[in-house]
Order: structure tokens, then C-alpha cells, then sequence
């Protein structure tokens, strides 16, 4: 740059009158006022401050301000942290290639595999483990379930499975239910699980537990009893075949009931012609007789009366 | 003396004071064939303590030199400016010189002014003392008392120093203060020079974007440098050599009663060469510095020296002898010896007990110069060169640069000159009193 611009002060001046070949004019080597200036204020402390220790971020500062409001910059910047983190995260190190499900009945394995919808192979960072685990707990008839990566690339799963305890007959459907009252699966038939209790009406499994105790307690009806009816969302009916009814109160039904029993294996109450047992005062339960009971009560009465051989 | 006629030269002590005190200070010596510049660092606290206790050193140890810039003079001539733009671009290149090797930036400078027509005056001044004790407002009094030099049209004191103190009979004072008298008077020595040069260095100087912190006179400022102490004690003069004048100073007592300056220099020797072979300015002054002397001998007959005409055509050759070269030199050179010396004799330094001379500045570099000047000048000559400071670089240790480091000297020595002291208190009973009424009625 410099040679060129004295090529060309040499090509456009004229020879000064009698230098030599050789000789070449001296330039002048005083500083203009500018940059004279520009020197003495650059000797300043605080612009040489500024100069050296500010100018430096200041700039830093600016290009990144710059940079944050150009839409490619975040574009490329974008794409620069997916590919390394897919670098990472393709690494066969972080693969899982096989779902090992535990634990349950093969139904419910088969269900939890549906529900977990793994498509090996994955890594294991791109996995959700919390959202799986909710995903198999949400599953009907998982009571609790672990997920873990293991070391070997199986992603496992480990399932505790509801244990049925009873029917529950909801708007015209049969449904499994375990002792806390969660549904575990639908049911055809009240015939395919003879052995459990029926429960019928709403709210009847919420309070399942209450319900299983009963039904333990009234153990001699087994035989006869065809379901527990929860009345009002507050309390027991006993249904029995005949058709005959025991009313339990929404406290101390269970009381209530070994009362019953008691009666019933002294008196044989259930055995008459009683259609319903009222137990909800517990100071006085109350009888219902059927049509013929009590026609037969009537005539009774007629004939202690002494009247009844004449009507 | 009236202390109004001194707010520039007030004005110029604060700064420099202020300059002492940042510790960084710029001394230029803008001469008429070269400007150097040259920064000092000094060490305020070092210099108080050698004010104090010691006097004698002058505070050389303080101080330090950490950038020389010199550069050619142009727009000079007889130690004035006489064109700003040039001399005011060679400012700017010293000293951009001077600060690049320092790496500092330096505002405040002291100048030197080697021509202008420097012009000596004794003044005497008498002042009783107040409390029978001198104190420095009885010296102040007495400075004052001083009668004014016969100034002729636009000029300028440069400098007002107290020379002597007399108190009661006691003369040869140094330093009254603290001694016991009743009558206290003081000899003062005034310099004044042209005011036009003076302020075109002070305009020249502050277009630079610097401060003046003092002006002192070149022969002032050389001798400074270059006289040992014994010379300033006993008495002796000093010939500053420049290139546009020669300055003539005299000292006795280590102060200065006598400044002048002849207007002829080494420029002019350069001149006659340059006319005498009809060579070219620069050809000349490099065939004086090189091949120059004033004393011819048998040999310089056979000494040539190539001294291409002014237009010679290429391949031209023309060859001078060194004796022809001597005898263009040697009468400029006792021409300006005599100058000096019938300064000297109108000082009257042929009174002084010791009358030693000393050579000094960029002139007295000329071989053989001391013999020329033992036959016009006397006896005790001697060639001297400026004082070593510290740091001071190799180059810039040269007669040349007597003047440079004269201002050094002359910046870090005790100031006494009349403006150093407070003016005393001349308001009389009426001005009091209206002054007194003036203030409850502004307060009230």
C-alpha cells in the first residue's frame, strides 16, 4: 500500500529542481493536528482504560446483541446444539432395544406393553421414565409400578397387580374391583366370578373395604346373599334371594349385622316370611313381613282370637 | 515593583506547581536550528525533602528523565519564532517524540527563549523589618519597594530575582528570613525581554494544547546546567553557543546578575560556509559539524573535502581544503566571540573577583574553539558541558542540549523570584473601613 502510493507520488510530481536520482525528499515528520490530538488523548488514563480493559467486552457486547436478533444465527445455533445432542444421545451406550415387563398376569402384561408403546430402539435420554411409570400405574389393574434402565439396554418394568375382590355392577356393566374399589377390568358375566361379592350402586367402590368386611362378617348368608346394594352413597343393603332385604344403618352397620346373625341363628328370622329387616334404629328393628306373612300374621290373630275358625 | 504587572508569571507557577506535584513535567527548548523536548518525572515527595535539607543539590536526585523527542527547528531565526505553523509543527514532533519513549502525557512545559532581546536591571529596594525578626512578608516588602525598570515599549519581565540582602550593615545575605535587623533591603536582578517573541511562544505553546508553566531565558537556563557549583559561587560567566544567538550569562553568589544575548550564532557560520564555496545550507552545516575548526595547522592544507557548487551538473567534483574551510569559519567565530565579549564588558565582568568563562550549546563543539576563545575572551575558558541527570539518554547529553537541561535545573531548584511571595497587604484604614461596611451590608 505504502510503496504503491510513493510509486504513484513519484510518478505524478515532478523532480525537484537539483536532487539527485538518489536523493529522495524527506517527508515531513510532524504529526498533523488531528492525529497529534488523537495521540495526546489516547495517553489519557481513562481512555487508555476504556481502550484496554473496556473496549474488548464492549465489542464482545455489541457482536452478541447483534447476533441474539438475526433470526439465522439462532437457526444455525439451533441446529448446532440438536446435532450435538443427538451425537450424545445416539451413542449405543445410551440404546434401549428391549421392554422387560414383571410381575401381573400375562393379560396384564400385554396390556401394560400396549400402553407403554415402546419402540425399541431408543436411547435411554430421549425415554420419559416418570411418564411411563404414570402410564403403567394408570393402566387397569397395575396396583404400583417401578421403571428403570438397566444397565444392558432393557428398559424394565416391574408391576404389582390388583388383586380382584369383588364385582361391581355399574349402569348396566359388571366391573373387577380390588379391595380399594379401582376397577381392574370389565366382566361378562356375574358367572365367571362366582366367588366374589357383588356390589351394586354409585359409590358402591368407594367404599369397597367396608363392603368386603361386611361380607366377611355375613359369612353363614353366602350362600343367600346376591349382592350388597349402597344406598345413597351412605349405607348398606343386603339383598338376599327370596327376595328379601336387610336394611344396615350408615354406622355400625357391621354391629348391625352380627346383630342379624345373632337373631338368625336364634330365631331363624330369614328362614319366615320376612321380605325385609330393617336395622337402621338400632334401638328397634323393624320386620317386614311378605303379602302371605302377613295374611297368615292376620288369620293368626283371627284364630287366637277366636274368631278365626268362624270366618 | 508593582505584584499586578506578574499574573501570567503567577499564573505559570501554579502550573508549574501543579506539575511538580503530578510528578510529570515537559521542558522544550525551541532553538533556532533544533526543538527538543524533554519530560521529567519527578518525585514531589523527594523534592521536598531535598528543598529542606538538601539545598545545595538543587533536587537533581528527583528527578528523572523519561523522554527526549528533538526534532529540526523551522520558522526560527535569531532564537525568535517567526512563523507559528512551523514552529508550531516542530513542538508537535518533539514532543509526540518525547511522549511516545515516555509513555506519558504531559500538559504542563516549561519554554525557553533564547533570543528576544534579553536586557538586565538592578533594582534596590529598603523595607524596615516590622517585628525586628526578618520574616517573608518584610522580604515581600522590601521586593516590592524595588523601583520599576525603565521598561521601553512592549516588554515583559521574565525574571525578578533578589540577588543580595542587605540587613543593617550584614550584606551577602542569602536568605534573611529568621535573622534579627531593623532595616532590610535587597538588590534585585530584573530581566526583561521583547514581549512579542514571549507571547508567540506562549500562543505557539498553547496551540499545542499545552500549558506554559514558565519561560526562563535560554543563557539563564545554560548556565544553570553547565556552570559547576564553585563557577556560580565565585563568579563566572557562561557563553551559550546556539545556533541564532549567543547567550552571556553571569553568576556570583549562585545567582544570576547579568543576561544577554548577542544576535549572531553557529547559523551564521553555516552561512558564510554555504556562501564562501557557494554549497548548499545543508551541505554546509554538515561539512561544519564534520570537517569545522578554528585552529588551522599544516596538515588541513592537504585535507580535501568534496564541496559540490550550488547546480553543479551530476559527476561534478569540487574539493576545498580544511584550512580554506578554517579560514571561512574562524573569523564568524571570533566575531561572535567578540560580540560576547563586549557584552561582558558592558556587564562590567571584568570586576568580578573570578572571572572564568564557560562554552557551552551546540557552537562550542568546534575543535580548537578554546584557544580562539583564550586569545579574545582571557585565560579561564573552558569548554563545559551540561550536568548529568538520570536518564538522561546518551544523545541528549550534548553542549547542544545546555539549554534542555538547564530548564530541568532550573524546574526543580527552589523559586524565589518576586511573584514567589505574597504581595503584602497595601490596603490602607479608609479602604478597610469601607470594606468593613461593604461585608455588613452584604451579610445583613
Amino acid at each position: 500500500m505504502r510503496a504503491l502510493r510513493r510509486a504513484l507520488r513519484g510518478l505524478f510530481r515532478a523532480p525537484r529542481e537539483g536532487a539527485g536520482p538518489f536523493e529522495r525528499r524527506r517527508r515531513d515528520p510532524s504529526p498533523s493536528r488531528l492525529r497529534y490530538r488523537l495521540d495526546r488523548l489516547g495517553r489519557r488514563g481513562y481512555v487508555r482504560f476504556a481502550l484496554r480493559r473496556l473496549a474488548w467486552p464492549a465489542v464482545a457486547g455489541l457482536a452478541l446483541l447483534w447476533a441474539w436478533h438475526q433470526p439465522w444465527v439462532w437457526a444455525r445455533g439451533e441446529a448446532a446444539v440438536e446435532a450435538a445432542r443427538s451425537a450424545l444421545v445416539e451413542r449405543p451406550e445410551f440404546l434401549v432395544t428391549r421392554l422387560r415387563i414383571e410381575g401381573g398376569s400375562e393379560g396384564l402384561k400385554a396390556r401394560v406393553a400396549r400402553r407403554v408403546a415402546f419402540d425399541a430402539p431408543v436411547s435411554s435420554l430421549k425415554l420419559d421414565l416418570r411418564a411411563i411409570r404414570e402410564a403403567v400405574q394408570t393402566t387397569p389393574g397395575v396396583a404400583s409400578a417401578s421403571v428403570a434402565v438397566m444397565g444392558t439396554g432393557v428398559l424394565s418394568v416391574r408391576v404389582t397387580q390388583r388383586a380382584p375382590a369383588a364385582l361391581w355392577r355399574w349402569e348396566g356393566q359388571l366391573h373387577l374391583v380390588d379391595r380399594d374399589g379401582v376397577v381392574i377390568a370389565p366382566v361378562a358375566r356375574r358367572t365367571d366370578r362366582p366367588g366374589l361379592p357383588l356390589i351394586v350402586g354409585e359409590g358402591a367402590d368407594r367404599a369397597a373395604a367396608e363392603a368386603l368386611r361386611l361380607w366377611a362378617r355375613a359369612a353363614p348368608l353366602h350362600d343367600r346373599l346376591q349382592a350388597l346394594v349402597r344406598v345413597g352413597e351412605r349405607r348398606w343393603t343386603l339383598a338376599l334371594i327370596g327376595p328379601q332385604q336387610v336394611h344396615l344403618p350408615a354406622d355400625g352397620a357391621e354391629r348391625a349385622l352380627s346383630r342379624l346373625l345373632a337373631l338368625d341363628a336364634a330365631e331363624e328370622i330369614l328362614e319366615r316370611e320376612v321380605s325385609a329387616v330393617d336395622l337402621r334404629d338400632p334401638e328397634r328393628p323393624v320386620l317386614r313381613l311378605t303379602p302371605r306373612g302377613a295374611g297368615e300374621a292376620a288369620r293368626m290373630r283371627l284364630v287366637r282370637s277366636g274368631k278365626g275358625e268362624d270366618a | 515593583m508593582r505584584h499586578a504587572l506578574f499574573a501570567a508569571q503567577r499564573a505559570m507557577r501554579d502550573q508549574l506547581r501543579s506539575a511538580l506535584k503530578r510528578g510529570l513535567l515537559g521542558l522544550i527548548d525551541i532553538g533556532t536550528s533544533k526543538t527538543a523536548c524533554v519530560i521529567l518525572r519527578v518525585d514531589p515527595a523527594k523534592l521536598a525533602v531535598s528543598s529542606h535539607e538538601e539545598a545545595h543539590l538543587g533536587g537533581f536526585g528527583a528527578m528523572r528523565v523519561i523522554g527526549v523527542g528533538v526534532t529540526r527547528s523551522r520558522g526560527v531565526r535569531l532564537g525568535e519564532i517567526v512563523e507559528m505553523e512551523e514552529c508550531e509543527r516542530a513542538i508537535r514532533t518533539a514532543l509526540q517524540q518525547a511522549e511516545k519513549m515516555a509513555g506519558v502525557r504531559v500538559d504542563q512545559v516549561v519554554g525557553a527563549i533564547s533570543g528576544a532581546r534579553p536586557a538586565s536591571f538592578g533594582a534596590t529596594g529598603e523595607t524596615e523589618v516590622m517585628t525586628g525578626e526578618v520574616t517573608e512578608a518584610d522580604v515581600a516588602a522590601a521586593l516590592a519597594e524595588c523601583p520599576e525598570p525603565p521598561l521601553e515599549d512592549d516588554r515583559e519581565i521574565l525574571h525578578a530575582l533578589p540577588v543580595n540582602f542587605t540587613l543593617d550593615r550584614t550584606s551577602f545575605l542569602a536568605d534573611p528570613r529568621g535573622m534579627a535587623g531593623e532595616r532590610l533591603s535587597v538588590d534585585m536582578h530584573v530581566l526583561s525581554v521583547a514581549g512579542a517573541p514571549l507571547r508567540n511562544l506562549a500562543r505557539c505553546v498553547r496551540r499545542c494544547d499545552l500549558e506554559l508553566a514558565g519561560v526562563v531565558t535560554a543563557p539563564y537556563a545554560a548556565a544553570l546546567s553547565s556552570l559547576v557549583e564553585d563557577e556560580q559561587e565565585l563568579g563566572a560567566a557562561c557563553l551559550d553557543m546556539g545556533a541564532g544567538s549567543t547567550g552571556v550569562s553571569i553568576f556570583l553568589r549562585r545567582q544570576l546578575i547579568f543576561a544577554d544575548a548577542a544576535r549572531v550564532g553557529g547559523a551564521h557560520v553555516t552561512r558564510d560556509v554555504s556562501e564562501a564555496f557557494s554549497i548548499e545550507a545543508q551541505l554546509a552545516e554538515r561539512i561544519k559539524v564534520i570537517h569545522g575548526g578554528v585552529v588551522a595547522t599544516g596538515l588541513d592544507d592537504r585535507e580535501l573535502i568534496a564541496a559540490p557548487p550550488i547546480g553543479a551538473p551530476e559527476g561534478h567534483e569540487r574539493h576545498v581544503t580544511r584550512s580554506a574551510l578554517i579560514g571561512v569559519i574562524r573569523p564568524r567565530v571570533e566575531e561572535i566571540l567578540e560580540e560576547a565579549r563586549a557584552l561582558l564588558d558592558a556587564a562590567g565582568f571584568d570586576h568580578l573577583p573570578s572571572r572564568r568563562i564557560v562554552l557551552t550549546g551546540g557552537g562550542s563543539q568546534l575543535p580548537g574553539l578554546e584557544d580562539v576563545a583564550r586569545r579574545v575572551l582571557g585565560q579561564r575558558v573552558r569548554v563545559g558541558r551540561p550536568i548529568r541527570i538520570g536518564g538522561l539518554p546518551q544523545s541528549a547529553a550534548g553542549p547542544g542540549f545546555a539549554a534542555a537541561v538547564g530548564l530541568a535545573a532550573y524546574a526543580v531548584r527552589p523559586h524565589d523570584e518576586i511573584w514567589d511571595f505574597e504581595a503584602p497587604a497595601t490596603i490602607g484604614g479608609r479602604t478597610r473601613l469601607r470594606r468593613a461596611v461593604r461585608w455588613f451590608r452584604d451579610n445583613w
